[in-house]
């Protein structure tokens, strides 16, 4: 005897069997509209934990690169002052070479006293610049001025004196990978700026008294600070390209993790809607597998 | 053989297709009865003398293949702890969170805790803005709002399991009754003579509904009786119902004991492994405690981590008292070696006092209490709980600790950190890990440096500031770096990040929900399939009782036409008498 079929059992299997075609399509229409394969971890199923990791990269390197970002905003904002220090200082030499020229009178020394006195002043300003409320050369003591000149005379001009500087020796640093921290950042006691600042002053106690060689001296002082400062720029401008490769080299790993993120939790557009058609045919078909089925009953040829 | 004798074969033959009419007509009404298996009417030539007369109706029986029922009941069980595991898992999953899809991430726990490394980052980098401390604040307190509510909603879940074999348990008592009742009317009938076979459907219905709630062996008898067993031999249904009993906890936590299944006072909750009961009791049991103890070793690391990084630091203004959070007596040996810096400083940080204590000359930590509360300006007791408190005497001055390559104890950790004088977190797993509330209230007092560990300080000069970064900075670090965690539950022990822990756990949550799932399809499938076969063997095919009614409609016709000539012949023989 062929299988017989118990006829509700086999309407109930055929109306299930639409109806899993019919949650199939729902869920890849709900795709199909989203774009997702799944919006919660579960339906990623065993890439679940791939997509996790992914999501930790990006949102750590995004962490990486902020911080670089925003470290290499201020590195290039010393890189600005320090620039203008340099201007200054070489305005100051081009004033006491014009001065070594020429027949000094009390006059055109205190003038060149007052101008380095502007310039001390002017100097120290730039090493008290803040930026984004933060004093930016005082090591960690960020909330409070790093240089006060008031009062600031070295006793002896060729000996080093940081009286004036009120930061501490922390150098900042900051974060830019998994295993890299990079120093960035200078204070203002650094020995070029301390060299700086000691050879003006020495130069705003000019007057008619100091003889040339004494003036040649603060020259050549001037110049050797001048070239200090600008080493302590070049550094800065080091530390600033290494911090703008980090942000970029960070940015070009999250395009990266995007795109496979992408591929993981994203589906393929034009595939689903292919897909969907065929459900869609095979749905019509098992209805009218249904109605067929429905329609048949020895009972309408019996009559 | 008489007319009378003809008369009664056709009578039989008419009573005979009337029963098998009404055999016919109950199969087609009961075509759509949940359990209802086609009858056939067994009918037998009636024999006198070697000479048939007639036909009668011997039995009502149903084709029911007993192996097949008996697979059809496990895969019954089967399916119900699938379907429950299915279920709770899915839930499971979901408690930790989101995906976007995007590269944003979602809002998992290990998402929750990378924005809080971020957070703690950017605060390192601009250690005085307190904007961004109150920021660092508010990622913390969310993770640990997410932690704490994880937990809350895996016990959640627990308290469901437990609520539903508690129903569970009432189904199948309720079961166990009707099987207990089917069976005293089946041997009745069978006393009377009647049949069986609807009570019969009846009891595999009970039979499959007590199956579908846990897993059970059972037999039928030569005096037709069903008896029911556990998979380990105690008895459920003999001549009467044993019924289980089960009372659910009032309110579930992570230490609630859960009382035993019992039947006649002894414990089967061992012997339950399938049914929608006994998936209950894997998810109640161990797949949730598993989830929560992941989750306690997150909560630990993240406690131990980022205590130990804070414990080295101190707010500003420094606090007048710390008070410890490790439980100690004056008597506990001590063993540590380096430095311990004690410094009274003002509001602003700026040095009072300060004295540097050399660890290794104390043997016990009342030596150390005893020499701190010798110190100028401070004092160090021990409370009637065991806690360390160190004073400033002034009360006006703040109290803050340095260690200078101190290690105290078995972790070689700060002195600070060894009494838990200033943790950043408190309490001691995933259901009760908080944010200390002072923090919390004044996201300010979050301390990003400690007091300086200099070879000297001067008075005077600011020793803690609000522009160090150092502890800001350790934080990340013991967010980001390494942790080691013991194996927990399902996961394996590992050395990793805290939030590569995490989405380890959200990984694990998701796996078992998506194998759940496909377990559940499996296992639908197997039911399906015997159910299946067990309906085309057994169900009712609609053509085919028409057809079978049309049979019987031509042969009681037949029998009629029967008694109509057996009528004609009465009536030839009567006026045949009636002519003479």
């Amino acid at each position: 005897m062929a299988m017989r079929v118990a006829t509700f059992a086999m309407n109930e299997r055929m109306l299930s069997a639409s109806l899993r075609t019919q949650a199939k399509m729902a869920q890849m229409q709900i795709q199909q509209a989203t774009g997702q394969v799944s919006t919660d971890y579960g339906g990623l199923g065993a890439a679940a934990g791939k997509v996790l990791d992914l999501e930790i990269s990006t949102a750590r390197s995004k962490l990486y690169g902020s911080a670089a970002t925003e470290a290499n905003a201020r590195v290039q904002v010393m890189v600005d002052q320090v620039s203008t220090m340099t201007d200054r200082v070489t305005d100051l030499r081009a004033q006491v070479t014009s001065a070594l020229s020429t027949d000094r009178t009390d006059t055109s020394a205190s003038d060149l006293a007052a101008a380095a006195s502007s310039a001390l002043e002017d100097l120290a300003g730039l090493l008290n610049v803040r930026y984004e409320g933060r004093y930016l050369f005082g090591g960690s003591a960020t909330t409070s001025a790093p240089v006060d000149i008031d009062g600031y005379a070295p006793a002896d001009p060729t000996v080093a004196d940081t009286s004036y500087y009120k930061g501490n020796g922390t150098i900042a640093s900051v974060q830019v990978s998994a295993d890299r921290t990079i120093a960035y950042g200078v204070t203002a006691a650094d020995p070029a700026f301390e060299r700086m600042l000691r050879a003006v002053q020495a130069l705003s106690m000019v007057d008619g008294t100091t003889s040339d060689s004494d003036l040649e001296a603060m020259s050549a002082d001037l110049v050797s600070a001048l070239d200090a400062v600008t080493a302590v720029q070049s550094r800065l401008s080091i530390s600033s390209a290494a911090l703008e490769r980090a942000a970029t080299s960070q940015q070009d790993y999250q395009d990266f993790v995007a795109n496979q993120l992408t591929g993981l939790t994203g589906v393929d557009v034009a595939a689903v809607t292919v897909q969907l058609t065929a459900y869609e045919t095979q749905l019509q078909a098992s209805y009218a597998a249904v109605g067929k089925v429905q329609g048949l009953s020895l009972l309408d040829y019996l009559r | 053989m008489s007319l009378s004798s003809i008369r009664s074969i056709a009578t039989s033959s008419l009573t005979a297709a009337q029963f098998q009419m009404s055999v016919t007509s109950a199969n087609v009404a009961n075509a759509d009865t949940d359990g209802y298996t086609r009858k056939t009417a067994t009918q037998s030539a009636v024999v006198t003398g070697g000479v048939g007369t007639g036909v009668t109706i011997s039995a009502i029986s149903s084709d029911v293949d007993k192996y097949l029922l008996k697979d059809l009941v496990s895969a019954a069980s089967e399916f119900g702890a699938a379907d429950v595991m299915a279920q709770f898992t899915e839930s499971l999953q979901a408690l930790y969170g989101s995906t976007t899809g995007s590269s944003d991430g979602g809002n998992s726990l290990a998402n929750s805790l990378v924005t809080l490394e971020s957070a703690i980052s950017s605060l390192a980098g601009t250690p005085e803005s307190e904007t961004l401390k109150a920021q660092a604040v508010s990622a913390l307190d969310d993770v640990l709002g997410q932690v704490r509510e994880t937990a809350s909603g895996i016990q959640g879940l627990r308290a469901d399991a437990d609520g539903g074999i508690a129903d569970a348990v009432t189904t199948v008592n309720d079961q166990l009754k009707t099987l207990a009742d089917l069976n005293a009317q089946i041997a009745a009938a069978t006393a009377r003579g009647q049949p069986t076979a609807d009570l019969e459907d009846r009891r595999n219905t009970a039979l499959q509904a007590v199956a579908a709630q846990m897993d059970v062996s059972y037999y039928v008898n030569s005096d037709n009786q069903l008896r029911v067993y556990t998979t380990g031999g105690t008895t459920l249904l003999d001549t009467r119902a044993h019924t289980l009993s089960y009372s659910e906890a009032t309110a579930v936590t992570a230490d609630t004991v859960f009382s035993g299944i019992t039947v006649d006072g002894k414990d089967i909750t061992g012997q339950i492994g399938s049914g929608t009961i006994g998936g209950l009791l894997t998810l109640r049991d161990k797949t949730l405690p598993d989830s929560q103890d992941a989750l306690d070793a997150l909560a630990a690391g993240l406690i131990d981590g980022l205590n130990a990084a804070y414990n080295a630091g101190s707010s500003v203004p420094a606090p007048a008292s710390l008070t410890g959070s490790t439980t100690v007596a004056a008597t506990d040996a001590l063993s540590a070696s380096g430095t311990l810096r004690v410094a009274l400083t003002d509001s602003a940080g700026a040095l009072g006092s300060y004295a540097d204590l050399d660890l290794s000359s104390y043997a016990t930590v009342g030596d150390l209490v005893f020499a701190i509360d010798g110190l100028n300006g401070v004092s160090a007791t021990i409370t009637g709980e065991g806690r360390l408190v160190i004073a400033s005497e002034d009360g006006t001055s703040g109290v803050s600790l340095a260690d200078i390559g101190a290690a105290v104890g078995a972790k070689a950790e700060g002195v600070s950190s060894y009494f838990g004088l200033n943790d950043l977190l408190t309490g001691s797993g995933a259901s009760d890990i908080r944010l200390r509330a002072d923090i919390l209230a004044d996201p300010g007092k979050l301390a990003t440096g400690g007091l300086s560990t200099a070879t000297s300080l001067t008075t005077g000069a600011k020793v803690i500031g609000s522009g160090e970064s150092a502890i800001a900075a350790a934080l990340g670090t013991a967010l980001g770096e390494d942790t080691s965690f013991a194996a927990a539950g399902r996961l394996a022990g590992a050395t990793e990040s805290v939030a590569d822990y995490a989405a380890r756990i959200v990984a694990d949550a998701a796996s078992i929900a998506s194998s759940a799932s496909t377990g559940l399809t499996a296992k639908e499938t197997v039911k399906q399939t015997l159910a299946d076969q067990f309906a085309s063997q057994t169900g009712v095919n609609l053509d085919e009782e028409t057809a079978r009614l049309s049979e019987l409609e031509q042969q009681y016709s037949t029998a009629a036409q029967l008694l109509q000539v057996l009528n004609s012949m009465f009536d030839a023989l009567l006026s045949a008498a009636q002519s003479t």
